[in-house]
């Protein structure tokens, strides 16, 4: 289904895999981790094949959080949380203290949902967990799935913020998947657009936005157009841009205002 | 319920025994039935194209009758625990596997995705995820299984495996509800129990109480088998007797008072009684007189020299209310009476037990021979005859079948295989069959619950049967054939050469020499 990728992140850096459901981007992501395999070719992780490399500790050394968080029903929050700690053989106390930390990072409180299991959460407290999971080895390398993808637009733009502000995330690799193209502006250093199992074009956001290489990827962005500018650019130079071109109608400014960004 | 109480005061050793058994029966069958479905269970939620043949093969083996079941293992297995617990393991296989494989493969595929993500293998992802998230559904299945088992371990009591059939079918037989009772209320309650107790195993979440349940399990198990093959005290010959022989009094009571007669004897369903000897697992048999095995298998029929059963003459049973309103029948019928005797019953069973012939054709080509036969005209009312399920009996409805329809305008209907006399005589007193054939000794002893003493005089029988069933229910006797269908001891014919037997008498010299 993938056709002739070939991709590189850096260590730090967010990659967002962007494209619409069908594009090959969360096939893309399961090469990382080995849930899938390439018919061809060959997927390094620190300079190494993976498939000489074991895959289970190597997806131990990686985080990954998919939409709906894919909590383990049977387990509480906490040994949900606890699972890649015990599969590492950490002792339990370090792995409570570690619990402990990461909920309050996420802004929950860790005792009153230490014994809860996921059917009690809601969707939004759910992925945050699946978010703890996935860090609580403190991995060096994070995969996301949709991370937000399950959660209501108010919901998942708290969310999202949350997960801007997390210095958990700083160092880590991260390579995140998404439909959502405000949400691969925000997130990502880098933003890979995928269409029918091929990158059309992988750059920094503004590359995208600025020099497109062809028609898919502009009209991709074309309805988000004025706000990912804004977002790139700051408003002065939008508003000059806009004016200049000519044809930046009251309807665009409206959706602006109302973002409220 | 006094009766019932009494009942179980009189036989609290055999009822105590009796349970034991039957637990043993279900709860060893299910055991071993968890330890092959499981991980055949597992196996299939990992290769689903196996899934498809393998659920059909246990669906199959489900849709087995359970007596024809036991039958099969008969050859194979032999007589008691064995195949019991063999029979009944088949039949759990199915409730276990489908729903260890509805179980595993139900499980949400992003739970699994997430396992495998985090680095678990696959014997972690297995039993810290599938095994624990399919359990609710895997319990079920256990559950019912156990239930079913309850039920079908009744039928051990066939092959002499003992359980709670032993008073259900020895009930049955005798026409005793109590005793049917006292065997299907403690099975119920077993089923329920076990149920019960499932459901709070199920519930126990911890992981080490689990290991203690593990432990328990086995320790229970270990227990049951040893329990279950005790032995008892065997003599030189050994005997398989039905149900209804050893409880009736002109059975096996009769037997021993009259010849003081001393053989240790399982108990045995009389379908499955004739097989068991020719596959040697018992050496003496409680058969009929005029049974086509006989022939079939090279018995050899002892003779009863001090005439301890009574005379069991075969006649039709009808209601008398019936017979007024249709003279015409019984009109016809007399065509056949006193025109079978013992040798040709025997040999007309014998064609269909042995020679596989067809009851229909069996019954046309004897009718034939006497020019009796006659093609059926138009019907115009309608009669219903009920048979007991054996052959002799199929082959007697049939006969008269075509007699009546070939010379009345009447059409009739067949029940057949009605389990037992109890069952027949409801279906006659309540209308819903006309007549059937019966023996005068059955009448005697199960409907009348008459215990007359000895009465070796046919004629006898016959006349104080006609005037208590007359007085009692309003049945009547007509049509009595010609045969004598009585109990009869015997052994394989080889076997009672070599060792000079030819009366019960022998038999019983014979075991007191040893």
């Amino acid at each position: 289904m993938l056709k002739g990728i070939s991709l590189e992140v850096p260590q730090g850096e967010t990659l967002v895999l962007l494209g619409l459901s069908g594009s090959g981007k969360t096939t893309t992501l399961k090469l990382i981790n080995g849930l899938e395999k390439p018919d061809q070719g060959l997927v390094f992780f620190e300079e190494q094949a993976l498939a000489q490399s074991d895959l289970l500790s190597l997806r131990r050394k990686m985080g990954y959080v998919i939409q709906e968080g894919g909590l383990f029903p049977h387990y509480t929050v906490f040994e949900n949380v606890a699972l890649v700690p015990r599969l590492l053989k950490w002792d339990e106390e370090r792995i409570k203290n570690r619990y402990r930390l990461l909920l309050e990072k996420l802004q929950l409180n860790p005792e009153e949902y230490y014994h809860q299991y996921p059917d009690q959460l809601s969707g939004g407290q759910q992925q945050r967990i699946g978010l703890a999971r996935a860090l609580a080895a403190n991995p060096p390398v994070l995969l996301m799935d949709e991370p937000f993808g399950a959660l209501d637009p108010i919901t998942r733009a708290s969310v999202r913020q949350e997960f801007l502000k997390l210095d958990e995330l700083r160092e880590k690799t991260i390579v995140l998947v998404t439909h959502d193209v405000q949400e691969a502006f925000e997130l990502g250093d880098r933003i890979a657009l995928m269409d029918e199992g091929r990158i059309v074009q992988i750059g920094k956001p503004a590359e995208l936005l600025d020099q497109p290489v062809n028609d898919f990827v502009q009209s991709f962005m074309a309805k988000d157009h004025w706000w990912l500018r804004l977002k790139e650019a700051g408003l002065d130079r939008v508003m000059e841009e806009a004016f200049h071109a000519g044809n930046f109608n009251v309807e665009d400014l409206k959706s602006l205002i109302q973002r409220g960004s | 319920m006094k009766q019932l109480w009494e009942f179980y005061l009189e036989n609290s050793d055999k009822l105590a025994e009796q349970v034991i058994r039957h637990l043993n029966l279900t709860m060893l069958s299910v055991l071993l039935a968890c330890a092959l479905s499981l991980p055949l269970g597992i196996w299939i939620a990992r290769k689903t194209r196996l899934s498809g043949p393998v659920l059909n093969v246990t669906g199959i083996l489900q849709t087995i009758p359970s007596i024809a079941l036991l039958g099969f293992l008969i050859p194979v297995l032999g007589i008691g625990m064995t195949p019991a617990i063999f029979a009944l393991f088949l039949y759990s296989l199915l409730p276990i596997v489908r729903n260890v494989y509805t179980g595993i493969t139900g499980i949400d595929a992003k739970v699994r995705e997430a396992a495998l993500a985090m680095g678990m293998n696959s014997k972690q992802i297995l039993f810290k995820v599938e095994l624990p998230l399919a359990l609710p559904t895997i319990f079920a299945g256990i559950r019912t299984a156990t239930v079913i088992n309850v039920g079908v371990a009744t039928l051990a009591a066939y092959i002499a495996a003992g359980g709670l059939g032993e008073f259900i079918f020895g009930g049955i037989a005798l026409n005793n509800s109590t005793m049917i009772i006292a065997g299907a209320l403690p099975a119920a309650l077993l089923a329920i129990t076990l149920d019960f107790l499932l459901g709070k195993l199920q519930n126990l979440k911890r992981v080490k109480s689990g290991r203690k349940s593990i432990v328990a399990v086995l320790t229970l198990s270990v227990f049951l088998v040893l329990s279950a093959f005790g032995s008892g005290q065997k003599t030189a010959l050994q005997a398989g007797f039905a149900p209804e022989f050893t409880g009736r009094s002109d059975g096996l009571p009769a037997v021993e008072q009259t010849y003081h007669l001393r053989i240790s004897h399982l108990i045995l369903g009389p379908a499955l009684m004739y097989k068991a000897i020719h596959e040697n697992y018992v050496d003496v048999i409680s058969g009929y007189s005029t049974d086509g095995r006989i022939k079939a298998y090279h018995l050899r029929v002892l003779e009863d020299d001090k005439k301890c059963f009574p005379p069991y003459e075969a006649a039709w049973l009808v209601r008398k209310e019936w017979l007024l309103e249709n003279p015409v029948v019984a009109e016809v019928m007399k065509r056949l009476e006193s025109s079978i005797d013992d040798s040709l019953m025997t040999y007309l069973n014998y064609r269909v037990d042995h020679q596989k012939e067809r009851v229909t054709d069996v019954a046309r080509n004897f009718l034939k021979e006497r020019n009796l036969y006659h093609e059926p005209g138009t019907h115009n009312k309608t009669l219903l005859m009920g048979s007991k399920i054996f052959t002799e009996q199929y082959l007697l409805t049939e006969i008269f079948k075509l007699l009546i329809e070939g010379y009345t305008d009447y059409k009739v209907e067949t029940r057949k295989g009605l389990g037992g006399t109890k069952i027949c005589l409801d279906a006659l007193l309540a209308g819903e069959i006309d007549l059937y054939p019966e023996y005068s000794g059955t009448a005697l002893q199960v409907i009348l619950n008459e215990n007359t003493g000895k009465l070796e005089n046919r004629q006898e029988v016959y006349c104080l049967v006609q005037e208590k069933l007359g007085e009692r229910m309003d049945l009547q006797l007509i049509c009595p054939l010609g045969f004598n269908n009585t109990y009869a001891l015997m052994m394989r014919e080889q076997q009672a050469e070599s060792l000079k037997i030819e009366t019960i008498s022998d038999l019983q010299n014979y075991l007191d020499e040893r």
